[in-house]
């Protein structure tokens, strides 16, 4: 990937989805505003980062999600089932689009469509919980309040040019620059830019301690373009910009004193007279005419303006509105159109609300910061606290009442002290108190640092003059461990360097061997020797510590299943508890990973064809609530995940009867069979088909597969179950994969190398002792029948030359759950090796698992035992 | 050069960067009855824009576009010479 930002994105986006996935399951369990706030933290960051990328679908689904989980958040929304449904199904399609963008950079193509869908029903859902409007940047409806304030001209252009219309605002946030952004440029090339508005969103530092870095402006801007081109103009400031779609009626609003001039009557009846009969162009002559008259500033005369602009084309229904806002025959401060400009010459009750909200907070906030410049603090740091009291007052100066930001403006604009920024704060924020009921309240909201005079430093000021759902997320998202990010190849390769330095130091006991031979020199053989200690002893530290970078705890692969287990279950009608155990358990990364799709296969039989429904389970005097229970521990160097449940379990008899007729046994192995052995043959391939998954209670589907893929990674997995009682699948993995004990054999004068795992033991057994049933060789151990392969036959290599020994030496392998003797030539060291797959021209090679490089360059064929037996 | 300045006169020409907005403002807060001249500016980044906007000085010349032309509209006019 060429993108490193997007190559950090996706691992973070995925452990982000995962967050918010577990905490939904949790939530559903238990409602807990912690878990809540944890997926909303992780929705809420992921939203904000996808932001940086050209990938506006998953942006705009995240941020219907979000939306979704503030009303839960407020208790305006309780979480159904089918809200979590809705939930879970959108965080995997996102997941999807991440793995999409993982592979080739770009969403998918039908990204654009899916989220439609998505984001219609999780907005479905935000609208029938009686939500208040949601905060998409294109679907609230109602124009702007400051489209009033847009030059009238660039108005009454827009409204000849006619929909679609839309009015945006557009704050760049303040390190905007340090992007490369150009937010007047990005404003200039807006699709169908008409009229314009830019203002400071707060006062502007003089320019002294003006910042010229920092960005401050406002822009209002009115577009004659479809809402979709000016969203996708502006996608990648999507967070700052507020569109909302306006009709040309939006437009007009009249503003201005009122003027109580009798001549407006006579232009009224004459206008409407004009306006009835189609007399466009005389129309527009007499509010020409009468405009000259009057003063411009007047509500009256902007009507009048109107009209002139509006005469040829517009029709009569907007022509007679504006007549009656000049004639007075209809009250009211924005007769003109009542129904379309609510908004506009006095602020709705809502935004009225939203910002005396906005100044209680305000209000909040500089009566904790009075009340922390009341603390008696040390004078080192009294300068400090008081420029970032200072600070604070500032930004909220644009929030609080006129007259009481002025005040404090022209206070803060002379250099104050601690007593009279706190003789200022005082008084009128005991008026705001006395004024507002709500005042005290809010005040507790936001407790004052008291007793912590550091958190007077400035760093403490942002969080809480930033919105509620500010950057929290990102705060108290990065915990107290430090960690890194690392490719995992990257860890590869170290592995690789520490299994070969593990592997080359070998050599040196060569080294010594031939010292000693050569040279004669036993003094010098022994220095070898003792580096070669000390060599070994770094070395092996060194791959314990690769080792342990890549091992993961196993609720890596566990933490899917709790999604996993609630979706089947709701599919089938089941209830099972899923009970996990040992998460914390160790195992490489590589050997997880193998592990996953195996797991995945079990735990679906478990709950598909294990657990019966909850009727069927009381029936059988069992609780209705199956029991799934996952657990991991570590055994020596190996670690065992048990999948079991108290479901049905498997019916042997069934299994014997269905392996008899598939010709997987003969009856007499049948008949000597434990029942135990018998259940295991559900892993034998060829076992299962479609037809036999039915009868069979499906136990079978894939087993052979499962297996397979355990063996493949070095494992082996068998099943236990008692019919009735529930089966335990259990599956033994190596801890890690990397390096590899071996020992080395010789056959016909060639070397082996056989992975130490496979050997259960080494015997020395007299010939006398060999004998001969049917076609193989076997002999006794312990009272064992065990049966007898010489290895130089298997891989048709020519019989040692002489007379063979009296002895023959042996090693006894394990092969799945069956012993075989292997008669060698000769055991020779043992060593940990990388060992290597065949590849290229070898890679079809029977017999061998791979090659090994040995400390005196030679190559060693390692062998793979099933293959020869 | 974008910004050059020449006495009380400091002219800005071609595209102006975000760059430029420091030593802009440097050269405005040095001389407080500066002339900005913007006759041969094709471009001035928003940085740019917000500086002139804040220092507010006598401009000469007007920039093409709604944008700049907007932000710059309450600064006073420079009399020809």
């Amino acid at each position: 990937m060429t993108n490193t930002l997007l190559a950090q994105f996706i691992p973070e986006a995925r452990e982000l989805l995962e967050h918010a996935g577990s905490g939904l399951l949790a939530l559903e369990k238990s409602q807990s505003a912690e878990a809540l706030d944890d997926i909303f933290r992780a929705v809420h960051t992921l939203k904000g980062t996808s932001g940086l990328f050209d990938i506006a679908p998953l942006t705009n689904l995240v941020h219907a999600a979000e939306d979704l989980l503030v009303e839960v958040r407020a208790g305006k929304l309780t979480l159904e089932p089918e809200i979590v449904d809705g939930l879970l199904d959108s965080l995997d399609l996102v997941g999807h689009w991440i793995d999409a963008l993982e592979s080739r950079a770009v969403l998918p193509d039908d990204a654009e469509a899916a989220m439609a869908g998505r984001v219609v029903t999780l907005r479905g859902w935000l609208d029938a919980g009686g939500a208040a409007a949601s905060a998409d940047p294109v679907a609230s409806q109602a124009a702007p309040d400051w489209l009033g304030a847009l030059p009238e001209a660039a108005r009454q252009a827009a409204y000849l040019a006619g929909a679609p219309l839309v009015a945006w605002s557009y704050e760049p946030d303040e390190s905007c620059f340090f992007r490369g952004d150009d937010p007047a440029h990005l404003v200039a090339q807006a699709p169908g830019l008409l009229g314009l508005r830019v203002l400071p969103r707060g006062p502007v530092p003089p320019l002294e301690a003006y910042d010229p870095v920092l960005s401050w402006l406002r822009f209002e801007a009115l577009c004659a373009a479809p809402v979709e081109a000016l969203s996708e103009h502006l996608r990648y400031a999507s967070d700052q910009v507020h569109l909302s779609p306006v009709t040309p009626e939006d437009l007009i609003v009249l503003a201005g004193p009122e003027d109580e001039a009798e001549m407006f009557g006579d232009f009224g009846v004459r206008a409407r007279a004009l306006v009835a009969t189609g007399a466009r162009a005389e129309l527009e002559a007499a509010a020409a005419a009468l405009l000259s008259i009057i003063g411009p500033a007047t509500r009256q005369a902007a009507a009048l303006r109107w009209i002139a602009a509006l005469a040829a084309t517009a029709d009569a229904g907007a022509l007679l509105r504006l007549v009656s806002a000049i004639d007075g025959a209809e009250p009211g401060p924005a007769p003109a159109a009542p129904q379309n400009t609510p908004a506009v010459a006095a602020p709705s009750p809502a935004s009225a609300g939203a910002e005396s909200a906005l100044r209680q907070r305000a209000e909040a906030i500089l009566a904790a910061q009075a009340e922390m410049l009341a603390v008696p603090a040390e004078a080192g740091l009294d300068a400090g606290r008081l420029e970032a009291a200072r600070t604070v007052v500032q930004r909220c100066l644009p929030h609080l009442a006129p007259a009481r930001a002025e005040a404090l403006n022209a206070a803060l604009a002379r250099p104050v002290d601690a007593a009279t920024l706190l003789a200022l704060l005082r008084p009128a924020d005991d008026a705001e108190l006395a004024a507002e009921p709500t005042g005290p309240s809010t005040a507790v909201l936001r407790p004052a640092p008291k007793a912590d005079p550091k958190a007077a430093v400035p760093a403490a000021v942002p969080p809480a003059a930033e919105s509620p759902e500010g950057r929290d997320g990102k705060l108290t998202g990065a915990g107290p461990a430090r960690m890194l990010r690392v490719d995992q190849a990257k860890v590869d390769t170290l592995m690789n360097f520490a299994a070969e330095l593990v592997v080359a130091k070998n050599g040196l006991a060569y080294l010594a061997g031939r010292v000693e031979q050569v040279s004669g020199s036993r003094q010098l053989g022994r220095e070898i020797k003792e580096q070669y200690a000390v060599i070994d002893r770094i070395a092996q530290s060194l791959q314990v510590g690769v080792m342990a970078i890549r091992m993961m705890p196993v609720s890596q692969v566990f933490q899917r299943f709790p999604r996993l287990v609630r979706d089947t279950m709701r599919k089938l009608g089941k209830e099972v508890e899923l009970v996990i155990q040992g998460e914390d358990t160790e195992a490489d990364k590589n050997v997880l990973e193998s592990l996953a799709d195996p797991l995945i296969h079990m735990v679906r039989n478990a709950l598909d064809h294990g657990i019966e429904t909850p009727a069927e389970r009381l029936a059988a005097g069992k609780p209705g609530r199956g029991t799934l229970r996952l657990s991991a521990r570590q055994e020596n160097d190996n670690v065992i995940i048990e999948v079991a449940d108290d479901g049905k379990g498997i019916d042997p008899e069934v299994v014997r009867e269905k392996a008899l007729r598939v010709g997987l046994i003969t009856p007499d192995q049948a008949a000597q069979m434990a029942p135990d052995e018998i259940v295991n043959l559900v892993f034998a391939p060829g076992f299962s088909t479609k037809e036999q998954v039915s009868d069979l209670s499906g136990r079978g589907v894939g087993m052979d597969v499962v297996r397979n893929a355990v063996r493949k990674a070095g494992g082996d997995v068998w099943l236990a179950s008692r019919l009735g009682q529930g089966s335990c699948v259990t599956v033994q993995l190596p801890l890690t994969m990397a390096v590899t004990r071996i020992v080395t054999v010789e056959a016909s004068g060639q070397q082996y190398g056989v992975a130490m795992d496979a050997v259960a033991e080494t015997v020395k057994v007299p010939r006398s002792q060999i004998h001969r049933i049917k076609q193989r060789e076997t002999f006794v151990l312990r009272d064992a029948v065990i049966p007898l392969v010489r290895l130089a036959d298997s891989l048709g290599l020519a019989p040692a030359s002489g007379t063979p020994p009296d002895e023959a030496a042996v090693m006894v392998a394990r092969i799945g759950r069956e012993r075989v003797g292997i008669v060698v030539d000769g055991f020779r060291e043992r060593m940990e090796v990388i060992v290597r797959p065949l590849d290229g021209l070898l890679a079809g090679l029977v017999g061998f698992s791979g090659t090994a490089l040995l400390g005196d360059g030679r190559v060693l064929l390692v062998l793979n035992l099933p293959d020869l037996v | 050069m974008p910004l050059e300045q020449d006495g009380t006169r400091i002219v800005l020409s071609g595209h102006c960067s975000v760059e430029e907005a420091e030593p802009l403002l440097d050269a405005l807060r040095a001389t407080p009855d500066a002339v900005v001249d913007v006759t041969g500016a094709a471009w001035l980044h928003t940085a740019v824009l917000q500086v002139l906007m804040a220092a507010a000085p006598a401009l000469r010349g007007r920039l093409e576009g709604l944008v700049p032309a907007t932000c710059l509209a309450v600064l006073p006019v420079a009399e020809a010479g």
